[in-house]
Protein backbone atom coordinates (compact mmCIF):
# COMPACT_ATOMS: atom_id res chain seq x y z
CA UNK A 1 0.00 0.00 0.00
CA UNK A 2 2.92 2.49 0.80
CA UNK A 3 3.67 1.98 -2.92
CA UNK A 4 -0.18 3.18 -4.06
CA UNK A 5 -0.13 6.08 -1.73
CA UNK A 6 3.05 7.39 -2.96
CA UNK A 7 1.53 6.84 -6.58
CA UNK A 8 -1.59 8.63 -5.79
CA UNK A 9 0.36 11.54 -4.13
CA UNK A 10 2.32 11.93 -7.20
CA UNK A 11 -0.41 11.62 -9.62
CA UNK A 12 -2.43 14.20 -8.42
CA UNK A 13 0.68 16.75 -7.96
CA UNK A 14 0.99 15.63 -11.32
CA UNK A 15 -2.81 15.73 -12.17
CA UNK A 16 -2.33 19.95 -10.72
CA UNK A 17 0.58 20.63 -12.05
CA UNK A 18 -1.32 19.97 -16.05
CA UNK A 19 -3.83 22.14 -14.68
CA UNK A 20 -2.26 24.97 -13.92
CA UNK A 21 0.32 24.26 -16.77
CA UNK A 22 -3.41 24.68 -19.37
CA UNK A 23 -4.72 27.64 -17.03
CA UNK A 24 -1.72 29.22 -17.89
CA UNK A 25 -1.71 28.35 -21.67
CA UNK A 26 2.09 27.73 -21.72
CA UNK A 27 4.74 25.13 -22.61
CA UNK A 28 4.11 21.45 -22.96
CA UNK A 29 6.97 19.62 -20.97
CA UNK A 30 5.90 21.04 -17.44
CA UNK A 31 4.51 17.75 -16.16
CA UNK A 32 6.98 15.35 -14.92
CA UNK A 33 7.17 12.13 -16.69
CA UNK A 34 7.59 9.68 -13.56
CA UNK A 35 5.31 7.61 -14.01
CA UNK A 36 2.73 5.64 -11.16
CA UNK A 37 3.25 2.55 -12.07
CA UNK A 38 1.65 1.33 -9.83
CA UNK A 39 -1.20 3.50 -9.59
CA UNK A 40 -4.22 1.53 -12.14
CA UNK A 41 -3.47 -1.54 -9.84
CA UNK A 42 -4.45 0.36 -6.55
CA UNK A 43 -7.62 -0.64 -4.52
CA UNK A 44 -10.11 1.78 -6.13
CA UNK A 45 -12.53 0.03 -2.95
CA UNK A 46 -10.54 1.62 -0.42
CA UNK A 47 -9.83 4.29 -1.93
CA UNK A 48 -13.67 4.88 -2.78
CA UNK A 49 -14.38 4.43 0.92
CA UNK A 50 -11.38 6.87 2.18
CA UNK A 51 -12.99 9.91 -0.05
CA UNK A 52 -16.68 8.85 1.41
CA UNK A 53 -15.75 8.62 4.65
CA UNK A 54 -13.30 11.73 4.33
CA UNK A 55 -16.27 13.72 2.51
CA UNK A 56 -19.48 12.59 5.25
CA UNK A 57 -17.23 13.60 8.17
CA UNK A 58 -16.54 16.87 6.44
CA UNK A 59 -20.70 16.85 6.48
CA UNK A 60 -19.95 18.03 2.72
CA UNK A 61 -22.27 14.60 1.57
CA UNK A 62 -24.84 13.07 2.90
CA UNK A 63 -24.72 9.25 2.61
CA UNK A 64 -28.84 9.44 2.29
CA UNK A 65 -28.47 11.61 -0.52
CA UNK A 66 -25.79 8.99 -2.42
CA UNK A 67 -28.54 6.25 -1.51
CA UNK A 68 -31.34 8.40 -3.42
CA UNK A 69 -28.28 8.43 -6.42
CA UNK A 70 -27.68 5.19 -7.18
CA UNK A 71 -31.47 4.31 -6.07
CA UNK A 72 -32.49 6.76 -8.79
CA UNK A 73 -30.07 4.93 -11.59
CA UNK A 74 -30.47 1.68 -10.38
CA UNK A 75 -34.46 1.57 -10.10
CA UNK A 76 -35.96 4.70 -11.66
CA UNK A 77 -34.26 6.05 -14.69
CA UNK A 78 -33.20 3.39 -17.52
CA UNK A 79 -34.54 2.14 -21.26
CA UNK A 80 -37.80 1.36 -20.02
CA UNK A 81 -38.69 5.00 -20.60
CA UNK A 82 -37.03 5.66 -23.88
CA UNK A 83 -38.67 2.33 -24.95
CA UNK A 84 -41.86 3.64 -23.81
CA UNK A 85 -41.39 6.76 -26.49
CA UNK A 86 -40.57 4.35 -28.98
CA UNK A 87 -43.26 2.36 -28.81
CA UNK A 88 -45.82 5.59 -28.33
CA UNK A 89 -44.09 6.90 -31.80
CA UNK A 90 -44.83 3.76 -33.61
CA UNK A 91 -48.61 3.78 -32.82
CA UNK A 92 -49.04 7.47 -33.39
CA UNK A 93 -47.74 9.11 -36.02
CA UNK A 94 -48.54 12.76 -34.90
CA UNK A 95 -46.42 12.16 -31.83
CA UNK A 96 -43.59 11.03 -34.00
CA UNK A 97 -43.63 13.59 -36.20
CA UNK A 98 -43.75 16.13 -32.93
CA UNK A 99 -40.71 13.88 -31.27
CA UNK A 100 -38.40 14.03 -34.31
CA UNK A 101 -39.34 17.80 -35.13
CA UNK A 102 -38.99 18.87 -32.01
CA UNK A 103 -38.09 16.20 -29.44
CA UNK A 104 -36.49 18.47 -26.34
CA UNK A 105 -40.34 19.78 -26.45
CA UNK A 106 -41.70 16.73 -26.19
CA UNK A 107 -39.70 15.16 -24.35
CA UNK A 108 -40.23 18.07 -21.50
CA UNK A 109 -43.98 17.65 -22.12
CA UNK A 110 -43.77 14.59 -20.83
CA UNK A 111 -40.73 15.44 -17.82
CA UNK A 112 -38.77 13.34 -19.50
CA UNK A 113 -35.94 15.48 -19.43
CA UNK A 114 -33.66 16.00 -17.31
CA UNK A 115 -29.66 16.09 -16.28
CA UNK A 116 -27.45 14.61 -19.14
CA UNK A 117 -30.48 14.70 -21.25
CA UNK A 118 -32.33 18.15 -22.03
CA UNK A 119 -31.20 19.43 -25.85
CA UNK A 120 -32.28 15.68 -26.71
CA UNK A 121 -32.99 14.58 -30.64
CA UNK A 122 -34.65 11.65 -32.03
CA UNK A 123 -33.80 10.33 -34.60
CA UNK A 124 -35.50 7.16 -36.95
CA UNK A 125 -34.11 4.19 -38.05
CA UNK A 126 -36.05 3.69 -41.72
CA UNK A 127 -34.69 0.09 -44.17
CA UNK A 128 -32.64 3.24 -46.33
CA UNK A 129 -31.02 4.75 -43.12
CA UNK A 130 -29.48 3.27 -39.79
CA UNK A 131 -28.44 5.72 -37.03
CA UNK A 132 -25.71 4.82 -34.65
CA UNK A 133 -25.06 7.49 -31.65
CA UNK A 134 -21.08 6.87 -29.87
CA UNK A 135 -19.30 9.64 -27.96
CA UNK A 136 -15.83 9.51 -28.98
CA UNK A 137 -14.67 12.39 -26.27
CA UNK A 138 -16.14 10.59 -23.38
CA UNK A 139 -19.25 8.83 -22.32
CA UNK A 140 -22.44 11.22 -23.33
CA UNK A 141 -25.25 9.65 -23.54
CA UNK A 142 -29.52 10.46 -22.33
CA UNK A 143 -29.72 9.38 -19.25
CA UNK A 144 -33.23 10.49 -18.96
CA UNK A 145 -34.18 8.50 -21.25
CA UNK A 146 -32.13 5.02 -21.19
CA UNK A 147 -30.37 5.72 -17.80
CA UNK A 148 -26.52 4.92 -17.69
CA UNK A 149 -24.14 4.01 -20.42
CA UNK A 150 -23.70 0.01 -21.13
CA UNK A 151 -19.88 -0.52 -20.50
CA UNK A 152 -19.57 -1.78 -24.56
CA UNK A 153 -20.44 2.26 -25.17
CA UNK A 154 -17.75 3.57 -22.93
CA UNK A 155 -15.11 1.15 -24.29
CA UNK A 156 -12.80 2.55 -25.94
CA UNK A 157 -12.64 0.05 -28.76
CA UNK A 158 -16.52 0.88 -29.30
CA UNK A 159 -15.23 5.27 -29.34
CA UNK A 160 -12.59 4.50 -31.68
CA UNK A 161 -14.12 2.49 -34.16
CA UNK A 162 -17.68 4.02 -34.78
CA UNK A 163 -17.38 7.33 -36.44
CA UNK A 164 -14.07 5.59 -38.45
CA UNK A 165 -15.90 1.69 -39.71
CA UNK A 166 -19.72 1.87 -38.43
CA UNK A 167 -20.45 -1.12 -40.94
CA UNK A 168 -17.33 -2.99 -39.25
CA UNK A 169 -18.51 -2.20 -35.66
CA UNK A 170 -22.33 -3.17 -36.46
CA UNK A 171 -21.30 -6.40 -38.61
CA UNK A 172 -19.06 -7.20 -35.25
CA UNK A 173 -22.42 -6.92 -33.10
CA UNK A 174 -24.45 -9.07 -35.50
CA UNK A 175 -25.93 -6.70 -38.13
CA UNK A 176 -24.74 -6.57 -41.49
CA UNK A 177 -26.18 -3.82 -43.60
CA UNK A 178 -25.91 -3.26 -47.36
CA UNK A 179 -23.40 -1.12 -48.66
CA UNK A 180 -25.98 1.33 -50.18
CA UNK A 181 -27.82 1.88 -46.33
CA UNK A 182 -27.08 4.92 -45.25
CA UNK A 183 -25.36 5.47 -42.21
CA UNK A 184 -25.55 7.93 -39.83
CA UNK A 185 -23.06 8.31 -36.92
CA UNK A 186 -24.53 10.89 -34.52
CA UNK A 187 -20.80 12.11 -32.46
CA UNK A 188 -22.77 13.14 -28.95
CA UNK A 189 -19.77 14.09 -27.85
CA UNK A 190 -20.78 18.24 -27.05
CA UNK A 191 -24.14 19.33 -25.53
CA UNK A 192 -27.03 17.26 -27.78
CA UNK A 193 -27.93 14.10 -26.48
CA UNK A 194 -29.27 11.44 -29.17
CA UNK A 195 -32.32 8.84 -28.91
CA UNK A 196 -32.42 6.25 -32.37
CA UNK A 197 -36.04 5.52 -32.51
CA UNK A 198 -35.63 2.02 -34.43
CA UNK A 199 -37.79 0.24 -37.08
CA UNK A 200 -40.87 -1.41 -35.39
CA UNK A 201 -40.78 -5.31 -36.03
CA UNK A 202 -42.67 -7.31 -38.06
CA UNK A 203 -45.99 -9.30 -36.33
CA UNK A 204 -46.49 -6.38 -33.96
CA UNK A 205 -49.80 -5.65 -35.61
CA UNK A 206 -52.32 -4.26 -33.03
CA UNK A 207 -50.36 -4.58 -30.08
CA UNK A 208 -50.44 -2.03 -27.60
CA UNK A 209 -47.83 0.61 -26.12
CA UNK A 210 -46.89 -1.49 -22.90
CA UNK A 211 -46.44 -4.77 -24.96
CA UNK A 212 -44.33 -3.00 -27.87
CA UNK A 213 -42.40 -1.03 -25.50
CA UNK A 214 -41.07 -4.71 -24.08
CA UNK A 215 -40.05 -4.99 -27.28
CA UNK A 216 -37.87 -2.34 -27.62
CA UNK A 217 -34.34 -3.02 -26.52
CA UNK A 218 -31.58 -0.56 -24.68
CA UNK A 219 -28.74 -1.49 -27.62
CA UNK A 220 -32.20 -0.94 -30.47
CA UNK A 221 -32.27 2.69 -28.86
CA UNK A 222 -28.64 3.33 -29.66
CA UNK A 223 -28.64 1.82 -33.16
CA UNK A 224 -26.29 -1.30 -32.57
CA UNK A 225 -28.98 -4.14 -33.41
CA UNK A 226 -32.22 -4.08 -35.16
CA UNK A 227 -35.33 -5.27 -33.18
CA UNK A 228 -36.38 -9.22 -34.14
CA UNK A 229 -39.42 -9.62 -36.05
CA UNK A 230 -42.20 -11.02 -33.55
CA UNK A 231 -42.98 -14.12 -32.76
CA UNK A 232 -39.45 -15.47 -34.53
CA UNK A 233 -36.93 -17.24 -33.06
CA UNK A 234 -38.13 -16.94 -29.48
CA UNK A 235 -35.73 -19.55 -28.56
CA UNK A 236 -32.77 -17.77 -29.77
CA UNK B 1 -5.68 18.78 -25.50
CA UNK B 2 -4.73 15.96 -28.15
CA UNK B 3 -4.82 13.22 -25.83
CA UNK B 4 -6.10 9.65 -25.17
CA UNK B 5 -9.43 10.30 -24.42
CA UNK B 6 -10.17 11.78 -28.10
CA UNK B 7 -10.47 8.45 -29.56
CA UNK B 8 -12.36 8.78 -33.00
CA UNK B 9 -10.57 7.09 -35.85
CA UNK B 10 -8.17 5.37 -33.89
CA UNK B 11 -7.47 1.39 -34.97
CA UNK B 12 -5.60 -1.78 -32.90
CA UNK B 13 -8.57 -1.63 -30.20
CA UNK B 14 -10.80 -5.15 -29.88
CA UNK B 15 -14.84 -4.31 -30.35
CA UNK B 16 -16.47 -5.62 -27.07
CA UNK B 17 -19.25 -7.84 -27.09
CA UNK B 18 -22.45 -6.12 -25.93
CA UNK B 19 -22.93 -6.33 -22.26
CA UNK B 20 -26.60 -6.67 -20.91
CA UNK B 21 -25.95 -6.76 -17.20
CA UNK B 22 -25.97 -4.00 -14.32
CA UNK B 23 -24.79 -0.34 -15.63
CA UNK B 24 -23.30 -0.11 -11.85
CA UNK B 25 -21.66 -3.54 -11.26
CA UNK B 26 -19.34 -3.43 -8.46
CA UNK B 27 -19.82 -1.92 -4.70
CA UNK B 28 -17.35 1.04 -5.49
CA UNK B 29 -18.64 1.82 -8.96
CA UNK B 30 -21.68 2.10 -7.25
CA UNK B 31 -20.60 4.52 -4.26
CA UNK B 32 -18.41 6.90 -6.50
CA UNK B 33 -21.37 6.93 -8.88
CA UNK B 34 -23.07 8.45 -5.60
CA UNK B 35 -21.07 10.42 -3.94
CA UNK B 36 -20.05 12.48 -7.81
CA UNK B 37 -23.85 13.31 -8.18
CA UNK B 38 -24.10 14.11 -5.04
CA UNK B 39 -22.01 16.61 -5.01
CA UNK B 40 -23.33 17.57 -7.95
CA UNK B 41 -26.81 18.31 -6.80
CA UNK B 42 -26.20 21.43 -4.31
CA UNK B 43 -23.02 23.99 -4.90
CA UNK B 44 -21.07 24.06 -1.73
CA UNK B 45 -20.17 27.50 -1.03
CA UNK B 46 -16.85 29.27 -2.21
CA UNK B 47 -15.79 25.85 -4.20
CA UNK B 48 -15.55 25.83 -7.78
CA UNK B 49 -16.32 22.35 -9.19
CA UNK B 50 -13.93 21.39 -11.63
CA UNK B 51 -14.37 20.39 -15.34
CA UNK B 52 -15.05 16.78 -14.47
CA UNK B 53 -14.17 15.96 -18.23
CA UNK B 54 -10.98 18.17 -18.57
CA UNK B 55 -9.88 16.45 -15.32
CA UNK B 56 -10.57 13.19 -16.70
CA UNK B 57 -8.51 13.99 -19.73
CA UNK B 58 -6.00 15.09 -18.03
CA UNK B 59 -4.87 11.48 -16.41
CA UNK B 60 -1.97 10.66 -18.42
CA UNK B 61 -3.08 8.43 -21.18
CA UNK B 62 -1.12 5.23 -20.53
CA UNK B 63 -3.08 5.29 -17.22
CA UNK B 64 -6.61 6.42 -18.72
CA UNK B 65 -6.31 3.55 -21.10
CA UNK B 66 -5.96 0.89 -17.96
CA UNK B 67 -8.57 2.32 -15.98
CA UNK B 68 -11.88 1.27 -15.60
CA UNK B 69 -14.61 3.87 -16.48
CA UNK B 70 -15.36 4.64 -13.11
CA UNK B 71 -12.17 5.24 -11.31
CA UNK B 72 -11.84 7.82 -14.01
CA UNK B 73 -14.66 9.68 -11.85
CA UNK B 74 -13.22 8.54 -8.86
CA UNK B 75 -9.91 10.25 -10.16
CA UNK B 76 -11.51 13.47 -11.52
CA UNK B 77 -13.24 13.83 -8.23
CA UNK B 78 -10.20 13.50 -6.17
CA UNK B 79 -8.34 15.72 -7.95
CA UNK B 80 -11.11 18.57 -8.03
CA UNK B 81 -11.49 18.31 -4.12
CA UNK B 82 -7.56 18.72 -3.43
CA UNK B 83 -7.69 21.38 -5.70
CA UNK B 84 -10.42 23.07 -4.53
CA UNK B 85 -9.36 22.71 -0.92
CA UNK B 86 -12.23 20.75 0.80
CA UNK B 87 -9.88 17.77 1.17
CA UNK B 88 -6.24 16.95 1.38
CA UNK B 89 -4.13 14.04 -0.23
CA UNK B 90 -2.98 13.33 3.89
CA UNK B 91 -7.07 13.00 4.96
CA UNK B 92 -7.70 10.63 2.18
CA UNK B 93 -4.64 8.52 2.66
CA UNK B 94 -5.73 8.63 6.56
CA UNK B 95 -9.73 8.92 6.05
CA UNK B 96 -9.46 7.74 10.35
CA UNK B 97 -7.11 10.54 10.95
CA UNK B 98 -7.80 13.75 12.00
CA UNK B 99 -9.82 16.02 9.69
CA UNK B 100 -9.58 19.64 9.18
CA UNK B 101 -13.24 20.73 9.32
CA UNK B 102 -14.11 23.26 6.66
CA UNK B 103 -15.47 26.80 7.73
CA UNK B 104 -19.27 26.14 5.97
CA UNK B 105 -21.01 26.95 8.99
CA UNK B 106 -25.02 26.89 7.34
CA UNK B 107 -23.92 24.59 5.08
CA UNK B 108 -26.15 21.43 5.10
CA UNK B 109 -25.11 18.98 2.03
CA UNK B 110 -27.70 17.77 -0.50
CA UNK B 111 -30.32 15.96 1.03
CA UNK B 112 -32.17 12.98 -1.36
CA UNK B 113 -35.07 15.24 -2.02
CA UNK B 114 -32.43 17.75 -3.73
CA UNK B 115 -31.06 14.63 -5.64
CA UNK B 116 -34.43 13.86 -6.88
CA UNK B 117 -34.78 17.94 -7.99
CA UNK B 118 -31.23 18.41 -9.09
CA UNK B 119 -31.82 15.28 -11.75
CA UNK B 120 -34.77 16.22 -13.20
CA UNK B 121 -33.97 20.13 -13.79
CA UNK B 122 -33.54 21.35 -16.97
CA UNK B 123 -29.57 20.85 -17.69
CA UNK B 124 -29.12 22.81 -21.39
CA UNK B 125 -26.29 25.44 -21.80
CA UNK B 126 -28.71 27.27 -23.71
CA UNK B 127 -29.07 30.75 -22.94
CA UNK B 128 -31.25 33.10 -24.73
CA UNK B 129 -30.07 34.60 -28.22
CA UNK B 130 -28.33 37.91 -28.53
CA UNK B 131 -26.62 37.21 -31.87
CA UNK B 132 -28.00 36.23 -35.44
CA UNK B 133 -26.59 32.54 -36.14
CA UNK B 134 -23.95 33.21 -38.83
CA UNK B 135 -24.55 29.89 -40.79
CA UNK B 136 -27.86 28.43 -41.94
CA UNK B 137 -28.81 25.09 -42.38
CA UNK B 138 -26.95 23.66 -45.61
CA UNK B 139 -24.48 26.39 -45.43
CA UNK B 140 -20.94 24.24 -46.23
CA UNK B 141 -18.43 25.16 -43.18
CA UNK B 142 -14.84 23.85 -42.74
CA UNK B 143 -13.77 23.12 -39.22
CA UNK B 144 -10.95 25.28 -37.42
CA UNK B 145 -7.66 23.49 -37.12
CA UNK B 146 -6.66 24.73 -33.32
CA UNK B 147 -5.00 22.40 -31.32
CA UNK B 148 -5.90 23.75 -27.67
CA UNK B 149 -3.83 22.84 -25.14
CA UNK B 150 -6.75 22.67 -22.82
CA UNK B 151 -10.07 20.99 -22.75
CA UNK B 152 -12.26 21.47 -26.50
CA UNK B 153 -14.98 19.60 -27.68
CA UNK B 154 -13.78 19.57 -31.10
CA UNK B 155 -12.76 16.19 -32.16
CA UNK B 156 -9.62 15.69 -33.72
CA UNK B 157 -10.83 13.84 -36.68
CA UNK B 158 -12.97 16.64 -37.32
CA UNK B 159 -10.17 19.37 -37.37
CA UNK B 160 -9.67 21.46 -41.32
CA UNK B 161 -12.48 18.99 -42.73
CA UNK B 162 -15.67 20.35 -44.46
CA UNK B 163 -19.22 19.64 -43.31
CA UNK B 164 -22.76 20.92 -43.95
CA UNK B 165 -24.59 22.32 -41.31
CA UNK B 166 -27.17 19.76 -40.45
CA UNK B 167 -29.27 21.60 -37.60
CA UNK B 168 -28.92 24.91 -35.43
CA UNK B 169 -29.70 24.58 -31.37
CA UNK B 170 -29.43 28.75 -30.52
CA UNK B 171 -26.82 29.88 -28.49
CA UNK B 172 -25.26 27.79 -25.71
CA UNK B 173 -22.39 28.03 -23.38
CA UNK B 174 -18.91 27.30 -24.35
CA UNK B 175 -17.42 24.91 -22.67
CA UNK B 176 -14.05 24.96 -23.66
CA UNK B 177 -11.14 26.31 -21.87
CA UNK B 178 -9.91 28.75 -23.28
CA UNK B 179 -7.73 32.16 -21.95
CA UNK B 180 -10.12 34.52 -20.90
CA UNK B 181 -9.07 37.11 -22.93
CA UNK B 182 -10.18 35.05 -26.08
CA UNK B 183 -12.88 34.00 -24.59
CA UNK B 184 -16.40 34.85 -26.53
CA UNK B 185 -18.77 33.72 -24.31
CA UNK B 186 -22.13 31.71 -25.46
CA UNK B 187 -21.98 30.89 -29.38
CA UNK B 188 -24.55 29.30 -32.08
CA UNK B 189 -24.34 25.62 -31.14
CA UNK B 190 -24.82 23.34 -34.89
CA UNK B 191 -25.03 19.72 -35.84
CA UNK B 192 -22.20 20.01 -38.46
CA UNK B 193 -22.46 17.06 -40.80
CA UNK B 194 -19.37 15.41 -42.21
CA UNK B 195 -19.60 12.15 -45.62
CA UNK B 196 -17.24 9.53 -44.20
CA UNK B 197 -15.00 9.93 -47.34
CA UNK B 198 -14.05 13.68 -46.34
CA UNK B 199 -12.93 12.43 -42.76
CA UNK B 200 -11.33 9.17 -43.94
CA UNK B 201 -10.52 8.86 -47.74
CA UNK B 202 -11.13 6.09 -49.36
CA UNK B 203 -11.56 3.58 -46.29
CA UNK B 204 -14.88 4.63 -46.16
CA UNK B 205 -18.11 3.99 -47.37
CA UNK B 206 -19.66 6.73 -49.97
CA UNK B 207 -23.22 6.09 -47.61
CA UNK B 208 -21.06 7.09 -44.10
CA UNK B 209 -22.21 10.09 -42.80
CA UNK B 210 -20.88 11.49 -39.58
CA UNK B 211 -21.86 14.46 -37.30
CA UNK B 212 -20.51 16.62 -34.21
CA UNK B 213 -21.99 19.42 -32.51
CA UNK B 214 -19.62 22.13 -32.67
CA UNK B 215 -20.16 26.16 -31.31
CA UNK B 216 -19.88 28.90 -33.86
CA UNK B 217 -16.11 30.10 -33.17
CA UNK B 218 -15.10 26.36 -34.47
CA UNK B 219 -16.45 27.18 -37.75
CA UNK B 220 -16.35 29.17 -40.94
CA UNK B 221 -17.52 29.30 -44.06
CA UNK B 222 -16.33 26.52 -46.66
CA UNK B 223 -14.55 29.10 -49.86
Amino acid sequence: MADDKDSRRKFLARSSMVASTVDAVSGAGAASTEEPAEYAQSDYSLRTKALVSVLTRKKLVDPAAMDAVIDFYENKVGPHIGARVVARSWVDPNYRQRLLADTRAVAREDNLTGVEGTDLVAVENTPEVHNLVVCTLCSCYPWPLLGLPPTWYKDTAYRAQAVIDPRGVLRKFGLELDDDVEVRVWDSTAQVRYLVIPERPSGTEGMSVEQLAALVTRDSMIGAEKLAPHGLGDNA
Amino acid sequence: MNTIHDLGGMDGFTIPERDQGPVLKEEWERQVWGVTVALWAKAIPGYEEGNTRADIERIPPELYVNMPYYARWLHAGEVALVRGGLVTEEELENPDGRLSMPNLPNFVPARPADVTAFLASDYSFQVAATTEPRFRIGDEVVVWNEHPIGHTRVPRYTRGHRGVIHKHHGEHGLIDELPESEDPGPQHLYTVTFTGPELWGRRSNANDRISVELWELHLEPAS
